[in-house]
C-alpha cells in the first residue's frame, strides 16, 4: 500500500532502490573474499549463532542477545572486530537446516537434532556442553485435576494409555524422543494408545501451557525447562504435577561448524569452547547468562556422547 | 446397481458427493474428536480481540512485518507476471512454435501449479538458505505457471483478426502476437495482476509459518508463547493488508476499461523497487557459488524417490487421510461459505429488509467475519483449533474449511450478485419467506456459478492440504513434515509425486464433474 501512496516520489525511489541491490550484491561478494583470504584483516566478521527453539521466544532473545554480546568480547582477542549474530528459527528442523547449508556457525542443538546437523555438514563437531547435559532427563507432567498418580518406574507409565498426551516438537530429545522411547520401553505406542493422536506442542514451554489449560492431560518435557518454571513460579504446582522423571541420557551441546578455525583464526573454535567454560556463576553479568541456560557452568564435550541417542533416533526413525 | 444407472445423472452425482462425504467423516473418525477440556484457551483467544497488544514497541514491529509481507507479495507477483509473459505465448495453441513444444511445456507448466508454495520454499530453503529469494521463488514460480495458462487462454480466446491482418504482411510470429493481440489482451492481464497480488498476499503469510520474516512469522512466534493478544493485533494488520488488496484488486477489475497501464506500470516498477530493497533481496545468490555446490548436492539428496520406513500401507493411509481432508474442508467452506454469501450479498435494490442499521451492520459483520476466515493463514486456523479439537484430521478440516469459506464467501457473494433478481422477486411478491426465497428465487439460477467456483476450490484445497500437514494435522503433509524432520529428502520427493498425481486427478474430477452438470 505504502508504495501506492508515495508514489509521487517514485521516481526517486528507483535509483536508490537499484542503489540498494547493488550494495547488496556487492556486500555478497565481498563477504566470498573475506570467506576466502584469511581473517587477520581487521573487517568486520560476523558469526552467526542459532538455537533450537526449544522455549518460549522471548526467553531465547533475551538468552543470546546476551550470550554474542558475551561472545563478542570475549572472542575479539582472536578474531577482532568480530560481530556474533544471533539466527532466531520457528522450527527445530530449521536450525537443521540453517547449519547444514551453513547459514549457521555454531548451534545450541539437543542431542537429537546435533547428530542430524553433523551427519549433514562432514566434519562437523560437537564442542561444548552445559554440566547438566551429562545425566539430563525427560519429565512426564499431567494436571492435577486427572487422577494420575506419581509413577515409580519405566514400565509404570503403562498407568498413561488412554490419556491426551502431548510432546514439544517433532525432533526434541527430551520431549519427544526419549519420552517417546521410555513409553515403548513399558509397552506402549505414542501413535495408538493415547486419545488421540499425540500433539506436537513446538516448545517445552508450550507444552507445560497446553498441560496447564487443560488441552492434553499429560505432556512431556524437557526436566531442566521444568525444574526453572517451576523455581521460577511460572507453574502452578496444584495445577499442574510431575509424575514420572526418566532415567538420565545425553542432552544439549554446541555444534560448530568446520571451517570455523579456517574463517574466523586459528585455534577459534577452541577459544569458543574457553569462553563458554570462563563464564562464572559468582560473576553477576555471567551468572545471568548461566541461569538463561539453566546451568552451573559449561564444559566440553564430544561427538560419541551422542550416540546412544542416536540409535535410539535411528529406531523411531528420526535418523535415517 | 442396475436402479442406480436409471436415476438422472444428477441424482446420481449427489449420491456419490453424500457417499463421499460420510466416508470422510468415518476417516476421521467420531470418537475422540472434541477435547472439551481445551474450552478455556480457546475462549481466551477469541475473548482477547478485546484487548489487542498496542504497545508501541509492538505495533512497530507489526508494521514492519506487514511491510515485509507485502514486499514478499509484490515480488512474487512481479516474478510470476514475468514468467507468465514469457512462458504464455509458448503455452498458446495460436502463438506456440510447434505441436511437440506445446505438449511438453504444458505438462512442465502443470507440475508447480500441482505444488504448494509452502513445499518449494522448505524445498528451497535446503539450497538458499534463509535468503529472501527463497519466498520469492517459492511464490512466483508456482503462480507465474498459472499465470502463463492464463495468458495462454486469453491469447487463443483473443479476437485474432489483428494477428491474422499482421501475419499476412509478412510480420514474425512475436511482433503480431505484440501488436494484433497485445492490445486486446492488456487490461485483462493488469486486472489479473492484482488478483494475483492478492492471493500472494495471502501466500506470504503463510510462507512466515515456515520461516520466512513477516506477519506470519510472528504470528508464529507469539502463538507459540500463546501470546493471544499480540496474534489478534497480527491479525488485525493481516486483515487491513488483505482487505486492502482485495478493495484495490476488485475496484482495478471493475474498471479494466479505463486503466492506465502506463501509470500502473510506472507504480509497479517503484513498487519492486522498493520491496526489493525492504527485504534486501539479493538476485545474485541464484548463481552464487554456494547456491553451485549446493544444488546438485541437494538433487543427489531428493533422487531417487522412494518410500518412507512406513512402506506403503503409510503412504496408502496418508493418500486417503489427505482425500478426507479435502472432501471434509470443501464441505465446511461451501456450508461456511454459503452462509457467508447469504449474510453479506447485497441486492440491486440497495434496500436491507430489517432497516437500514441492522441490515447495514449485519452486511458488514458479515463482510468482516469472512474477511478474518480468508486472512489468517489456514496453519493459524489450525494451531487454534488443535486447542479443542484432538490432533488428527478434524482440526486440520475445520481449519483448511473456515479459511476457504472466507474465500468462498466472497465470490459466492459476487456470484449471486450478478444474477438478475426477478426469479426471488416472484418468489417474494407470491408471498415466499426467506427460505423459499433462497431455494426457488436465487439459488436455482447461481447454481451454476455456485457449483464451477465449488469445483475449482476443490482443486486448489486438495493443493492446500499440504499446509495443514506441515502443522502436524494428518495426510500426506504430515508425511512430508515427517520426512523432512527426518531429513530424508527422498522419500519427500515420493510423497510429492503421490500430491501432484492427487493434484492432477482432482482436476480432471473437477473438468468431468463440470461437463456432466452443465
Amino acid at each position: 500500500m505504502s508504495a501506492v501512496r508515495r508514489s509521487a516520489s517514485w521516481r526517486t525511489l528507483i535509483p536508490l532502490s537499484v542503489f540498494a541491490l547493488a550494495a547488496a550484491s556487492c556486500a555478497g561478494s565481498d563477504e566470498q573474499t573475506d570467506t576466502e583470504s584469511s581473517s587477520d584483516s581487521t573487517e568486520t566478521v560476523t558469526l552467526r549463532i542459532g538455537a533450537i527453539p526449544d522455549q518460549d521466544p522471548e526467553r531465547l532473545q533475551r538468552t543470546y542477545s546476551l550470550l554474542s554480546d558475551f561472545l563478542e568480547e570475549e572472542l575479539g582477542d582472536v578474531a577482532p572486530g568480530i560481530e556474533v549474530e544471533y539466527v532466531p528459527v520457528t522450527e527445530y528442523d530449521s536450525a537443521v537446516t540453517g547449519f547444514a547449508v551453513g547459514d549457521l556457525d555454531t548451534v545450541w542443538f539437543g542431542a537429537l537434532t546435533g547428530v542430524q546437523a553433523r551427519l549433514s555438514v562432514d566434519g562437523a563437531n560437537a564442542i561444548a556442553q552445559r554440566n547438566i547435559d551429562q545425566e539430563f532427563t525427560s519429565v512426564f507432567v499431567a494436571r492435577a485435576d486427572s487422577g494420575i498418580e506419581p509413577i515409580g518406574d519405566v514400565d509404570g507409565l503403562t498407568a498413561l494409555a488412554g490419556r491426551s498426551i502431548t510432546f514439544g516438537s517433532e525432533s526434541s530429545t527430551s520431549g519427544r524422543l526419549m519420552p517417546q522411547a521410555f513409553l515403548e520401553q513399558a509397552g506402549l505406542d505414542a501413535n495408538e494408545d493415547f486419545a488421540g493422536a499425540p500433539g506436537f506442542s513446538g516448545s517445552h514451554d508450550a507444552t507445560i501451557e497446553l498441560v496447564t489449560a487443560g488441552t492434553f492431560e499429560v505432556g512431556a518435557v524437557s526436566s531442566s525447562t521444568w525444574d526453572s518454571r517451576v523455581d521460577d513460579g511460572v507453574v502452578d504446582t496444584t495445577e499442574v504435577i510431575e509424575i514420572f522423571r526418566t532415567p538420565a541420557y545425553f542432552n544439549y551441546h554446541w555444534v560448530a561448524q568446520p571451517d570455523l578455525d579456517e574463517r574466523f583464526g586459528d585455534g577459534f573454535t577452541e577459544d569458543f569452547v574457553d569462553a563458554l567454560e570462563s563464564l562464572d556463576p559468582s560473576d553477576a553479568d555471567d551468572a545471568e547468562i548461566l541461569d538463561l541456560f539453566d546451568a552451573e557452568s559449561f564444559i566440553p564435550t564430544e561427538n560419541e556422547n551422542y550416540d546412544a541417542v542416536e540409535s535410539v533416533g535411528r529406531n523411531a526413525d528420526l535418523i535415517r | 446397481m442396475q436402479f442406480l444407472r436409471r436415476l438422472p445423472l444428477r441424482t446420481r452425482v449427489a449420491i456419490g458427493l453424500a457417499a463421499a462425504l460420510a466416508w470422510s467423516v468415518a476417516q476421521a473418525g467420531v470418537s475422540d474428536v472434541v477435547n472439551t477440556n481445551g474450552w478455556s484457551s480457546f475462549a481466551e483467544f477469541w475473548t482477547s480481540v478485546a484487548r489487542l497488544d498496542t504497545s508501541a514497541e509492538f505495533l512497530r514491529l507489526t508494521w514492519e512485518s506487514t511491510q515485509q509481507t507485502l514486499a514478499f507479495a509484490v515480488l512474487g507477483t512481479a516474478l510470476a507476471m514475468v514468467l507468465g509473459l514469457c512462458f504464455g505465448p509458448l503455452l498458446s495453441r495460436r502463438a506456440g512454435v510447434s505441436a511437440l513444444a506445446y505438449r511438453i511445456l504444458g505438462a512442465l507448466a502443470a507440475l508447480p501449479r500441482s505444488v504448494h508454495e509452502i513445499l518449494i520454499a522448505l524445498l528451497l530453503v535446503q539450497v538458499f538458505g534463509f535468503d529472501p529469494i527463497v519466498a520469492v521463488l517459492a511464490i512466483g514460480v508456482p503462480f507465474g505457471a498459472v499465470t502463463a495458462k492464463v495468458v495462454a487462454d486469453a491469447i487463443d480466446d483473443a479476437d485474432r483478426a489483428g494477428f491474422d491482418a499482421l501475419r499476412a504482411t509478412g510480420a514474425r510470429r512475436f511482433t503480431a502476437l505484440l501488436y494484433g493481440i497485445g492490445p486486446h489482451v492488456r487490461a485483462e492481464f493488469v486486472a489479473y495482476g492484482f488478483y494475483r497480488l492478492e492471493c500472494a498476499i495471502r501466500s506470504a503469510a503463510v510462507l512466515g509459518i515456515v520461516g520466512v520474516g513477516g506477519l506470519g512469522f510472528q504470528l508464529d512466534l507469539s502463538f507459540e508463547s500463546l501470546r493471544y493478544r499480540e496474534i489478534w493485533t497480527l491479525i488485525v494488520a493481516l486483515m487491513l493488508l488483505s482487505g486492502g488488496a482485495d478493495a484495490v484488486s476488485s475496484a482495478v477489475r471493475r474498471s479494466r476499461g479505463s486503466l492506465s497501464v502506463r501509470w500502473i506500470a510506472l507504480v509497479g516498477v517503484a513498487a519492486i523497487g522498493w520491496s526489493g530493497w525492504r527485504v534486501g533481496l539479493d538476485v545474485s545468490s541464484l548463481w552464487s557459488q554456494r547456491t553451485r555446490e549446493r544444488l546438485p548436492d541437494f538433487a543427489v539428496d531428493l533422487l531417487p524417490p522412494r518410500l518412507g520406513p512406513g512402506g506403503w500401507g503409510e503412504l496408502a493411509t496418508a493418500t486417503l487421510d489427505t482425500v478426507a481432508l479435502a472432501i471434509l474442508s470443501l464441505s465446511i467452506a461451501v456450508a461456511v461459505g454459503l452462509l457467508g454469501a447469504v449474510v453479506i450479498r447485497r441486492r440491486a435494490g440497495g434496500s436491507h429488509r430489517g432497516g437500514v442499521p441492522a441490515g447495514v451492520l449485519r452486511f458488514g459483520l458479515g463482510r468482516l467475519v469472512l474477511l478474518l476466515f480468508r486472512a489468517v493463514p489456514a496453519p493459524v486456523w489450525a494451531f487454534l483449533f488443535v486447542l479443542v479439537l484432538f490432533p488428527g484430521l478434524w482440526p486440520g478440516a475445520v481449519a483448511l474449511g473456515i479459511y476457504n469459506a472466507g474465500v468462498l464467501g466472497r465470490l459466492f457473494a459476487e456470484a449471486i450478485e450478478t444474477q438478475p433478481e426477478q426469479a426471488e422477486q416472484g418468489v417474494e411478491l407470491a408471498g415466499g419467506g426467506a427460505v423459499a426465497r433462497w431455494l426457488y428465487g436465487v439459488l436455482p439460477q447461481s447454481a451454476p456459478r455456485v457449483l464451477s467456483l465449488t469445483l475449482y476450490r476443490g482443486e486448489v484445497i486438495v493443493r492446500e492440504t499440504i499446509v495443514i500437514g506441515v502443522v502436524g494435522a494428518g495426510g500426506l503433509g504430515q508425511l512430508i513434515r515427517d520426512h523432512l524432520v527426518a531429513r530424508d529428502f527422498a522419500a519427500v520427493t515420493g510423497v510429492v509425486l503421490v500430491l501432484v498425481a492427487l493434484a492432477v486427478a482432482a482436476d480432471a474430477l473437477g473438468s468431468a464433474l463440470r461437463v456432466a452438470l452443465r
